[in-house]
This record gives C-alpha cells, structure tokens and sequence, in this order.
C-alpha cells in the first residue's frame, strides 16, 4: 500500500500525465495547420513506407533531399508507425514526437538523478527539472511538431544518461549509450557537431574509469561503428548528405563578411599599406568575429524571454522560448552550482558554453531550433536555483508558485488560442482547405497553376491527396537549378503546375482557358472577382482561386 | 623586490599608460572627427585621464591590490567608448568624470553625510551638464523596459555594434573589446563570491547605471549606460587578476594569456586603424549629409 500511494511516484506520473496532456491535447488542430517542413517530412514517411524510397526515389535514405535541404531520416521514419495507425494526416505524422517527448520528460528525470547520484536533493531537482520541461514552451512547441531538434535531444540525453549509468560499472549499459548517441546524429544536423563533441568531453574527462576496461570496450565500439557506417558511407557516396544542408546556411556561405572586407579595402585604398590592409581585413578575424556574435546572440536576453525566435514557425506570440520568471532562477542556478561545486558542474557548464556553437556557424540566428539541446541544462539550472531559493522562505515557494502558474497560463493562452486564431499562416493554414477546395468534383480534370510565391506547393498537394509515391516518383519533373538558398524547384506532377517564374500581373491578362489558378492575397490585391476564397481563422484571405472558362477570357 | 620598489614601478606603469592614451587623444584632434575644432575637445582627452587616475586611486582604496587597480586602469583607458568619447566635445567626458569621483567619495569619505552629499551634487551637476539624461522615464513601461534592458546586456551590445545615430562612435564596436570577455566573466564570478558588501561595490554601481538607463525612451542616443564604463574596467581589473593568479598549469595559464594578449592588441590595433581611417571617413560623409540635408 505504501509503494502504491509513493509520494514522488504519484508526483512523477501526475507530471508525465501534465506532460503528455499538453504534447497531445488536440495535437491535429494546434498548431493550426501542418507546416511545409512537416509535410514534406510526412510524405516521405509516406513514400517510404509505400516504396522504400523518397520523394526522389532514392532507397531507404539516411538523410534526404527533399526541399533540397537534405532532412536528417531519423524523424521521417519514426513517424512511419503513426502513419500506419492513423493515416496520413495531422494526428498521424505527429503522434510520434509527442509520444517521444512525453516519453523524454521521463529521461530528463533519469538523467538528472543519475547525473547528481549521490546527493541529498537529487529526487527534488528530478521531479523539479521533469515539471519544468514538462511546462517549457520550447520543448512543448517542439514536441507538437514533427520537427527533428527534439527527438535528437531525446536521443542525446538517453545516450549520457546510459553513459553516466555505465561508469558505475555495468558495461552492459553502453549497449544503450553508444546506438542512441548514434541515432542523435541520425536525428538533426546540429547534433552532428554537438554529439560528438559531449562525447569526446565524457570520454576525456572520464577516462581514468574508462580506461581500464582495454577490451571489453571494443564490442560496444564496433557496435556503435556499425550504425553510424550507413552515414559515413553516404556521406562518401554524395557528401550533400552531411554538408547539403550546412553549404547554404552557414556564415561562409553569406556574402556579409567578404563583403564587409571589400567595403574596408577600398576605404583603405588610398591611405593604408597594403600590408597593413590585409593584416587588419582579413577572413579568419572577422569570421571570428561574426562567429561570436552569433554565438553570443543565443544568451541574448530579448531572444531567450521576450521574443523568441522571430522565425517562422518557432514562434509563440508575445512570448520568449522560456519564462522570464526562468531568468532569475537560471542565474542563481548557474551561481550556486559553480559556488558549490556540485557534481557534474564541469559537465553542465561545457554542455551549456558549447551549445551554441553548430548555430554560431550559421547566418540565421539566433535560432532557437539549433540550440534546443541546451534545454537540459537550462531546465537543472532553474531547478537548481529554485531549490536554493526556496531554502529561505514558505513565502518565496509560495511566490514562485504563483508566478509560475500564472507563466503557464499566459503561455497556454497564447499557444493554444492566440497562435492559432491570429498567426495560422505561420503554419501554412489553408493549404489543407485549398486542396479540398480543388478536389471538388466541378473542378476535376482542369490544370491547377500555382503561383511561386507560395513556397513549396507541390507537397501540400501531394501530401493532402495521399498521392500514390511510386506515380509520383516516376511523373514529378524538377527544375536542375538551384536557388540561392539551395533549394530545388519541383515544375509539376499530375495536373498541378508550379512555375518558378510566376507573374500574376501579366498571367491575369492573358490566361490559359479552362485553368485553375492560385494566388496569394498580396500578389492579388485588386481582384475581388475570384471564383473561391480560402481565408485564414482570423478571416484575412489566404489564397484566391481564379478559374479561367474553356474559350472566353474571364479578365477582360 | 621590496614593497616600496613594487609601489614605485606601480606608480611609474600608470604614468605609462597615460601616455599613448594622450598621444592617440592628441593625434589629429584638429581634424577626426570632422566637425568641431580641436581646442576645446583636448578638455574631454584630460577628463577621461583624470578619470582614469580616479578609478585607480578608488580602486586602490576598495580592493587594496596595485595590480588589480593598474589593470582597471588599464582596462578603462583602452575601452573603444572611452577612446572615441576623449576626443569628442561631448558630456560624456564629464559624466565619466563626475561618476568616478562619486564612487570615489563613497570609497574614501567615511562620513555618511559627506557620501549623501556627494551623491547630491552628483545629481546636480549632472543634471547641468548633460540635461538630456532621461532617468526614471518611462520606468514602468514594463516591454519597453526590458527590451532596453536586456539590449543593454547583450553581447551585441558589449562588443559588437555601436548603434546610436546622432551621437556617433565607431559602429562597428561596443562599449568593450570581444578580448576582454573571458575576464568579464572571471570578473563578475569573483565579485559575487566575494565577501562583503562594500568590495562588490562596482557590481551595484554597474546595475544601478543600468537599470536607471534602461527606463529611457531614447535608449540608445541618451547614453546614460557609459556611466557603467569606469565600473566595467574594474571588474575587469578583478577578472584579470584573478586569472592570471589563478591555478592554472604555467604553460596551460601562459599559452591562454599569450593567446589573449595578441588578440586584444591585435583589436586594439584593428580599432585604431578604424578609428583613424573608416570611421573618420564616415564621419565626414555624415557632416556632409548633415550639412546637405537640412
């Protein structure tokens, strides 16, 4: 009867219960629509599941091209089994990351009561640190999502947590550790760089435990090798498969800084040497430069509690990626455990200094995605400095308290009701809407055009009409070319047309008879004459479909 | 060497340092920044010196360390805001001035009565001098002031981009050099953990300065955040003498010093070329805008 009615037992599962609640609660409708990334990921869950391939018909890939910023697989095929229970729509392609991130408030517990094994307050800080990231907005918008950052956390805190567990002795444990630091790397691109680099602090800092244990280690290793050998063997055969991605977004790739060098040489032209010119306007110093502004950005106050991420679709309305009420915590954490020199503090703060550092080699920062495997740790930390803060009041718990819930309230309002009342076109609403629109059966067998500036059309249309992949694998044509971001232009499939060159201005002069065409608001300001109108939840227009007659030309 | 001898060649490097300070505020005043004649611009050049000389001799009297004040010292002259504001006819070399010798009273002058009145006259002739500084507006403007807030604190801020319009400075820095960051941070550490309220003083000078200086509306342009500079410096001063006695292996402590020695000199040398050459030009294109548009 005791071992039933445990206290930190009911407390733990009443916190998974609150976890999985708010990961799983209405999970088709919010957010409001499945955004582009999502899609494309669910098609090719999809595909594979129908043909083995993706998209481009490529077997069982371990990173795809897709919009042409080659996805890590990992995701895509653990949304597989949804698809197969639910089908190929919203509940289906997300069921997976809620459950793992439900599922990952759980290892967060385990992992911070085996990373401070031995102390008095580890089952607090557990329980603390499962509650914050049980009710953190960050890990809540990713887990609601099938994005990839978090299920590569999940990965990454299993793989140390088995780690910590198998320095106690059991070897048997690093038969977790090493497959699941592997699947992190499977998982998302940034854990490419962050994953071995804990990895290689775990080992160097542990090493007097390690050591001694000469051959047993060489069977987990091979095994460890074994699974990251599809990668590497990719990775020889197309090198897009690691760098596809990284060649667009990161700092070398951006014209800033040899532009910023140019602007200076020529401004030195007339009074500086030419030694002196390229002593001071040089590449490595003003990459280092910009490497730690953007490093430094992702501390930046305005970002971690006011605003956010301000790209889409890593926003939440009005609101940080964490609490402001985290911010004092956070700092006293931070402050009580480097004073108290916990255990694992070396761990903590390196785990937290080098988290940055895959996003830091970007241009598009601060990004909240890259840096989401910080979140442990800033989760221990505000645990931590909870617990020292409460040491001196019942006032102050009851004062935090407070100030949490109210947090958690405001956060929930501007999740569940604002985010897709007001701001659905950040998640592509009415794509879904648009498709059943041109499924109607008055609309059959006429071409559909589908103007450019809406994105990446074509796999809402297949996704939303569960397009058979292997027809699509053989029909779909792709412009070679590569845009400035790397991304690759599908041209058409079925009746759907995407022009890369689309000019509504001259097409709606001159359109082709019996041809649907969809357009944006803004593209389409003056036209009031539209035969549908698909609007956002706000009542604001989303697209406009314009149907031409077979012979008479319905604009002029 | 004896105490005596130690003291003297402490006495001896701060009159070492003043001295490429006054030479880089002396070099071309007449000309950089275009604008305003040279005379008058030498008085902000000796204020940010006087200055410098007070937050030596408070530093002294806080920490009790000759290093740590040099290197305060230090730190404080070679801040790219304190080097583009000694050449300028602007309040701010006043502001700097009158901040120090607040700090510095409350440091010497044991009679709370002769702090409170410091503190008085403080305000007031700040209030003359620089009667745009906008204290206490829009405090309770609670987005508006955080926003201004944590701007203030961002690495951004620190050591990126200068991002007032009218006031000018060079752009392309902050209010310190990246270099001296890993002492920042060793700085603060070691003024929190510090014990006794009194020596954690430029901590509460820092955040007073801030938090007053967040509340205005014209958050960059009315710079009451330079105020924090003198405060900064010594922090750093703490920072860096606590690295540098720290427990480090000699070649691991020495390999790092190296390392952030060449890198500061090398920002200080990038800056003075800037200083010199782009930021001049920018200037003038600026006056010749000015000039035009208006």
């Amino acid at each position: 009867m005791r071992q039933l009615f445990d206290k930190k037992k009911v407390l733990l599962i009443s916190i998974l219960i609150l976890a999985g609640s708010l990961r799983l609660w209405n999970l088709s409708a919010i957010p409001s629509s499945l955004y582009s990334d999502e899609v494309a990921q669910g098609y090719n869950a999809y595909s594979i599941l129908k043909t083995g391939n993706d998209e481009f018909g490529h077997f069982l890939p371990v990173a795809y091209r897709s919009f042409g910023d080659w996805k890590p697989a990992l995701s895509t095929y653990l949304a597989i089994p949804g698809i197969i229970l639910f089908g190929l729509n919203e509940t289906g392609i997300r069921i997976a990351p809620a459950v793992l991130n439900t599922l990952a408030v759980f290892v967060v517990y385990l992992f911070i009561k085996e990373l401070l094994s031995g102390k008095k307050y580890r089952q607090k800080l557990a329980l603390l640190g499962s509650f914050l990231i049980a009710v953190s907005p960050w890990h809540i918008l990713h887990s609601r999502a099938l994005f990839f950052e978090a299920q590569g956390l999940l990965f990454l805190m299993t793989g140390v947590l088995f780690f910590l567990k198998f320095l106690r002795g059991r070897i048997l444990y690093l038969y977790v550790s090493v497959p699941a630091f592997v699947l992190s790397v499977y998982a998302y691109h940034s854990l490419r760089i962050f994953t071995p680099l804990i990895v290689l602090f775990l080992v160097i800092s542990f090493v007097r435990k390690i050591y001694p244990l000469g051959n047993k280690l060489i069977l987990p290793l091979l095994f460890g090798f074994i699974l990251v050998l599809p990668l590497a063997l990719s990775f020889v055969k197309n090198p897009d498969v690691i760098l596809g991605r990284a060649k667009y977004i990161s700092i070398f790739y951006d014209r800033e800084v040899p532009l910023s060098i140019w602007k200076k040489e020529t401004e030195d032209a007339s009074s500086s040497s030419i030694i002196l010119t390229n002593f001071l306007h040089n590449k490595p110093y003003n990459y280092l430069l910009e490497v730690s502004r953007n490093y430094l950005s992702h501390f930046d106050g305005r970002f971690l509690f006011l605003s956010g991420d301000t790209k889409t679709p890593f926003q939440i309305p009005g609101m940080g990626i964490l609490y402001l009420l985290d911010l004092p915590l956070i700092l006293a954490g931070v402050y009580f455990i480097i004073r108290k020199k916990e255990t694992n503090s070396r761990l903590l703060i390196f785990w937290l200094l080098i988290s940055p550092i895959p996003a830091a080699l970007t241009f598009l920062v601060p990004s909240s995605n890259r840096i989401l495997n910080v979140l442990p740790v800033l989760v221990i930390f505000t645990g931590y400095g909870l617990i020292q803060l409460l040491k001196k009041t019942k006032l102050t718990a009851i004062l935090f308290s407070f100030a949490f819930a109210l947090s958690l309230a405001y956060f929930m309002h501007q999740y569940f009701i604002v985010l897709p009342l007001n701001h659905s076109g950040w998640w592509h609403y009415g794509t879904k809407q648009l498709v059943t629109a041109l499924n109607k059966p008055e609309y059959s067998g006429k071409n559909v055009i589908v103007s450019n500036s809406l994105g990446v059309p074509y796999i809402f249309f297949l996704f939303y009409n569960s397009y058979d992949p292997s027809l699509y694998q053989k029909e779909g044509k792709y412009n070679g070319t590569i845009d400035k971001l790397g991304f690759v232009h599908v041209d058409s499939f079925d009746r759907y047309e995407f022009p890369r060159e689309f000019n509504w201005e001259e097409v709606k002069n001159n359109p082709l008879p019996g041809t649907i065409y969809v357009v944006g608001p803004d593209e389409s300001k003056e036209e009031t004459n539209q035969n549908e109108t698909i609007y956002y939840p706000d009542g604001k227009i989303a697209y406009k479909i314009f149907i031409t007659p077979v012979r008479k030309n319905l604009f002029k | 060497m004896d105490s005596s001898t130690l003291i003297q060649l402490n006495k001896i490097s701060l009159y070492l340092l003043i001295i490429p300070v006054a030479l880089f505020y002396l070099f071309k005043i007449n000309s950089i920044p275009s604008g305003m004649g040279g005379g008058e611009r030498i008085l902000s050049g000796l204020l940010m010196i006087s200055s410098g000389i007070l937050v030596y001799f408070s530093t002294l009297g806080l920490w009790k360390n000759r290093t740590v004040s040099l290197l305060s010292v230090f730190w404080f002259y070679f801040s790219p805001v304190i080097l583009t504001y000694g050449r300028l006819l602007s309040p701010i070399p006043s502001g700097i001035f009158l901040i120090v010798f607040l700090f510095f009273s409350f440091i010497y002058f044991e009679n709370k009565l002769f702090k409170a009145l410091s503190f008085i006259i403080f305000i007031i002739l700040l209030k003359i001098i620089y009667p745009s500084f906008y204290l206490f507006n829009s405090f309770f403007d609670y987005k508006h002031y955080s926003v201004n807030f944590f701007k203030l604190i961002s690495g951004q801020f620190l050591f990126f981009t200068n991002d007032t319009f009218w006031w000018g400075g060079a752009r392309e820095y902050g209010i310190l050099f990246l270099a001296v960051l890993p002492f920042l941070i060793f700085g603060l550490y070691d003024l929190l953990v510090i014990k006794g309220q009194k020596l954690k003083l430029p901590l509460y000078f820092i955040f007073s300065i801030l938090i007053l200086s967040a509340g205005s509306p014209h958050l960059p342009e009315s710079q009451e955040f330079l105020l924090a500079i003198p405060f900064f410096a010594m922090i750093l001063g703490k920072g860096a003498h606590l690295f540098f006695s720290s427990h480090f292996s000699t070649i691991l402590k020495y390999a790092i010093i190296l390392s952030f020695a060449g890198f500061f000199t090398y920002q200080l040398i990038d800056f003075t070329h800037y200083y010199f050459i782009h930021y001049s030009l920018r200037v003038r294109n600026e006056a010749s805008y000015h000039a035009t548009a208006f």
